[in-house]
Parts: C-alpha cells; structure tokens; sequence
C-alpha cells in the first residue's frame, strides 16, 4: 500500500525514498482542508514470511512424549477438532457471503464449542499454540449475534488453517494472527465499559 | 522531488492507548474521528510513552498473577486494581481497569485467571505492532532511544525488557539534544509564553510545580544555564513539550488529554481535538481559527 504521486520537484522517487520517509507539513491558510506533503514511501505493511516457511522450534509440551500412546490418540483428537473448526469457519464465510446471519450465528456457537475443546486439549501444545487458541476464543465472545463480516469470517478461517494446523508454532505466529484479526476488524483487546455511571451527567475533562 | 498531498491528524499517547485497550464506544469514535484523514502521524515520544504508560502496567498485572508469594487470580487482581490502588496512582488505576477489561468476555469460558496470563502475555508480544497498525508514518525526529528499544520476552509469562526508561541511560545512542538544539527560536518562543501563564497554573497548592511549571524549569534550565538536557531525561519528565514540538507541522492534534494540549495547539497554531472519556460524548473541536477555546483541567 503507497500513497499515489501527485508531483514532481526535481528529484526522482528512487532518490527520495533513498531519503527514507519524509514528510513535509504545510498547515497552510486553509483551516478546513489542512494539507501535508509527503515523499513518495511505503506505508508499513505488515507481511511477514508465510507460515509455512519459517522454522519454527520443536515445542511440543512436555506431557505429550512420543511414546505416550495417549498422548498420540489425544492430538489425533485434536487434530479432527481443527479440521471441524475449520469447516465451521468455512462455513460462516459462506454464510456471511449469502448474508445469512443466523446461520453465521448458529455457526459460530458451534465454533465457540470446538474451540473450547481445543481449549480443554491445550495442555498438549505448546504455550504459543494456546495463547493463540485464547485469542480466537476472545474475539468470537465478543460478537453476541452473529454480525461477523466476511473479511472477519475469513481472517477466522485463516489463524485456524494457517496457524492452529502446524504441528509447532512460535511467538511470530502469535503476532501474525492478532494483526490478521485486527486488519479485519476483529479486536481482542477491546474492553466492556469500564463505567457503570450514568454518563449523561458526568462531564469529564472540560470546565464548566 | 515527489510529493503526495491530503490531509493528516496527530495521535498522542492517550488516543494511542485507547484504540488499544479502552471500550468498543470509544474505539468506534476515534475510528469515526479518524476515518477522514488521508493520514494519521504519531511519534517515538508517543511511542515511549505508549510502552511505559500501557505495556509496563500489563507486565505489571502479569506479576501480579505470577506472585511466587501470593499469586492472585485474576478476580482478586481485578479487585485490587479497582477497590485498593490509592487515588494518587489514578492513571495507573484506570489504564490497569480497561486492560482487565479486554479479558472480561470470556468470563464465561472458566479460567480466567490462566486466560487472563495469556492474553497479557498476548498483548505485551504484539503491543508495539497495535501501536503501528493503522498508523501512516511515527515522526521520528527527537529519535528517542528509550522508545526504539523493542520489548524482549526473556521469560514468557514472566520477564520482559523494556529497554531503558531514562535518556541518561542511554545518552549514546539519545538524539534529544540534538532535536531541541534544531528548534531554534521556538523554544525560546515557547518559554516566553510559559512564563506569561498565571502562576496558580505552574505551581500546585503543595508548591510542587505542574506539568506546564516543569516545562518551564526545564526550558529555562536548557536555554538559560546551558543543562545537557539529556541529564533531564526529557522523554520522562516533559514528554509531552517533546510530543507537541514533534507535531508541531501538523494541523490536528488528537487526544484525550486536553490539559496541557490546549496551550501547545494554540501557540503552534494546531486545532485540537478531544476525545472525552465516554463514548456518547461527542468530540471537543477547537479550531485554530476560533478566539475561545473551552478550559480543560
């Protein structure tokens, strides 16, 4: 993402963006329209390496030892889980582009049920791997009934299938998902009001 | 030399923290108060601040949770924040409540208090990239060392750098001398009109002085008696003198804080724009243009 050039002063964009960012702010007499200018550059775009090519650590929890036969039949549990988790969040993606919201409702109590059986496995993962499964869980709380978008459906589909699938995954996962859900307007820090006060008759900051 | 052209807002420390942790009311209005602008400006003051004034405070509830003494949980942490912090610690109070309050949505879900760990932990790992989303450019011309340190988890759940918090600890690589020896005859400028300011204004009734009387001390500490104002650790003490010079070229300046904004807009010659506290509020807009401004305290 860059902002389109709309001049020219003489010097070329290779050699201003060799600069680095730079802006130049002109307020002018303007109040109404306040102007800036600005060198060509690249916005900050947040695009980490695909998933799949970074090595990751091998962190599987220390109660899941290869040897445990039960450990093994409990992450083949968890791995049908994250394949049904996946297809529910298919799913409500379908659902919200045939703008059917109380399908994408119905869809997404059924998610918030696996997930929270992801939940209730999360001692065989690794400490990432929850924090990321926490973060799902938190976000899809937060939608009370069902008005999840579509770019939301898919950035849900997408820290399942890109992230909640590896077999081993790291803190950058971790930052990957909670910028994929931000960007789509999924927000897992945002918080209840903090304020039961009727706030019609509080006039915070300003003097009367 | 290639230009793009449109219009841009400044986000202080306050507004940066809010898009972060504070309700979904208050979200919603700044998104609606920002959504026009072609682009929106912070910077490495802001930023600074943004890391001890928030992020801090998480690794702090985090050690409460993790007390190898008495380890809380997370209802007892919540009770503490709200009921026992003293008045004198208010903004450590309410930044602490509005965090405890991301995880309250899942109180349903049981385990809170693991959750609650995790998702600070969460927080604390992806903070300074919330910090930039949505952000066109951090002005990065006092070139703060404190707040180009990213946060290292040496100990997950547990231990976090945050780099140095004080310019003196890192004089080497601390670029806020030069910055304010670029400011040329605006400090001075600034100065003269500190000084014009009623004295009730810079000293408190103890005789301690305010935020505005330590702005004062210090430019006249750096301008009059030649003080190496990284000794001041500046980015500590008058952040936000440093964060109003660094937005100084921009016409709108956003916060939540109006108090000291309101006399660094109308000397720089910016609109300033309140949020206040609730979301059905609306926005305070003083333009530059208008002759009264309403008092903020």
């Amino acid at each position: 993402m860059s902002y389109a050039v709309t001049g020219s002063e003489g010097t070329s964009t290779a050699e201003a963006k060799s600069m680095g960012p730079l802006i130049v702010f002109n307020a002018g007499n303007n109040e109404a329209s306040p102007t800036y200018r600005f060198l060509d550059y690249q916005r900050r775009d947040f695009t980490a390496a695909p998933a799949v090519e970074r090595m990751r650590p091998d962190t599987q929890s220390k109660y899941a030892k290869k040897a445990d036969q039960k450990a093994k039949l409990r992450r083949d549990v968890a791995r049908r889980k994250i394949i049904r988790a996946t297809t529910e969040a298919e799913g409500m993606i379908a659902a919200a582009e045939s703008e059917e919201p109380t399908r994408v409702n119905n869809l997404t109590y059924k998610l918030r049920d696996t997930l929270q059986d992801l939940w209730e496995m999360r001692h065989d993962r690794e400490e990432d791997w929850s924090d990321i499964l926490n973060a799902l869980q938190i976000v899809l709380e937060r939608d009370e009934v069902g008005g999840f978008s579509v770019p939301q459906c898919k950035a849900i589909r997408d820290v399942i299938v890109d992230h909640l699938t590896l077999m081993s995954v790291d803190g950058v996962d971790l930052e990957e998902c909670i910028v994929v859900l931000a960007l789509s307007g999924l927000d897992p820090f945002e918080g209840a009001s903090p304020t039961g006060a009727d706030e019609s008759t509080i006039d915070d900051e300003v003097d009367p | 030399m290639s230009f793009g052209k449109g219009t841009a807002a400044f986000l202080d420390t306050s507004i940066q923290i809010a898009r972060v942790v504070h309700d979904a009311g208050v979200k919603a209005r700044i998104k609606e108060r920002t959504a026009p602008y072609n682009l929106l400006v912070t910077s490495g003051i802001v930023k600074q601040e943004y890391k001890r004034r928030l992020l801090e405070e998480v690794q702090w509830c985090l050690n409460q949770l993790n007390d190898p003494k008495k380890p809380k949980t997370f209802e007892a942490l919540f009770r503490h924040v709200t009921d026992f912090l003293p008045p004198q610690q208010e903004r450590k109070r309410n930044i602490c409540t509005q965090i405890c309050h991301t995880v309250l949505s899942v109180s349903g879900r049981g385990d809170m208090t693991e959750r609650a760990r995790r998702h600070f932990r969460t927080l604390l790992r992806t903070g300074m990239a919330l910090f930039e989303l949505g952000v066109g450019y951090v002005v990065p011309d006092c070139g703060c060392a404190c707040a180009n340190h990213p946060i290292i988890e040496e100990k997950p759940y547990q231990r976090y750098d945050f780099g140095p918090t004080q310019c003196t600890k890192c004089a080497d690589r601390c670029a806020v001398g030069d910055f304010l020896t670029n400011q040329g005859e605006l400090l001075n400028e600034i100065r003269a009109k500190l000084d014009a300011l009623p004295t009730s204004l810079k000293l408190k009734a103890d005789k301690k002085p305010t935020e505005l009387g330590k702005f004062a001390e210090f430019l006249t500490a750096y301008l009059d008696r030649g003080v190496d104002p990284v000794e001041m650790n500046p980015c500590l003490t008058v952040g936000d003198l440093l964060i109003a010079l660094e937005s100084r070229n921009i016409p709108h300046f956003y916060t939540m804080n109006g108090k000291e904004s309101q006399f660094f807009c109308r000397w720089l010659g910016q609109t300033l724009i309140v949020r206040r506290r609730f979301p059905a509020h609306e926005d305070i807009v003083c333009k530059a243009s208008d002759e009264a401004w309403p008092s903020f305290s």
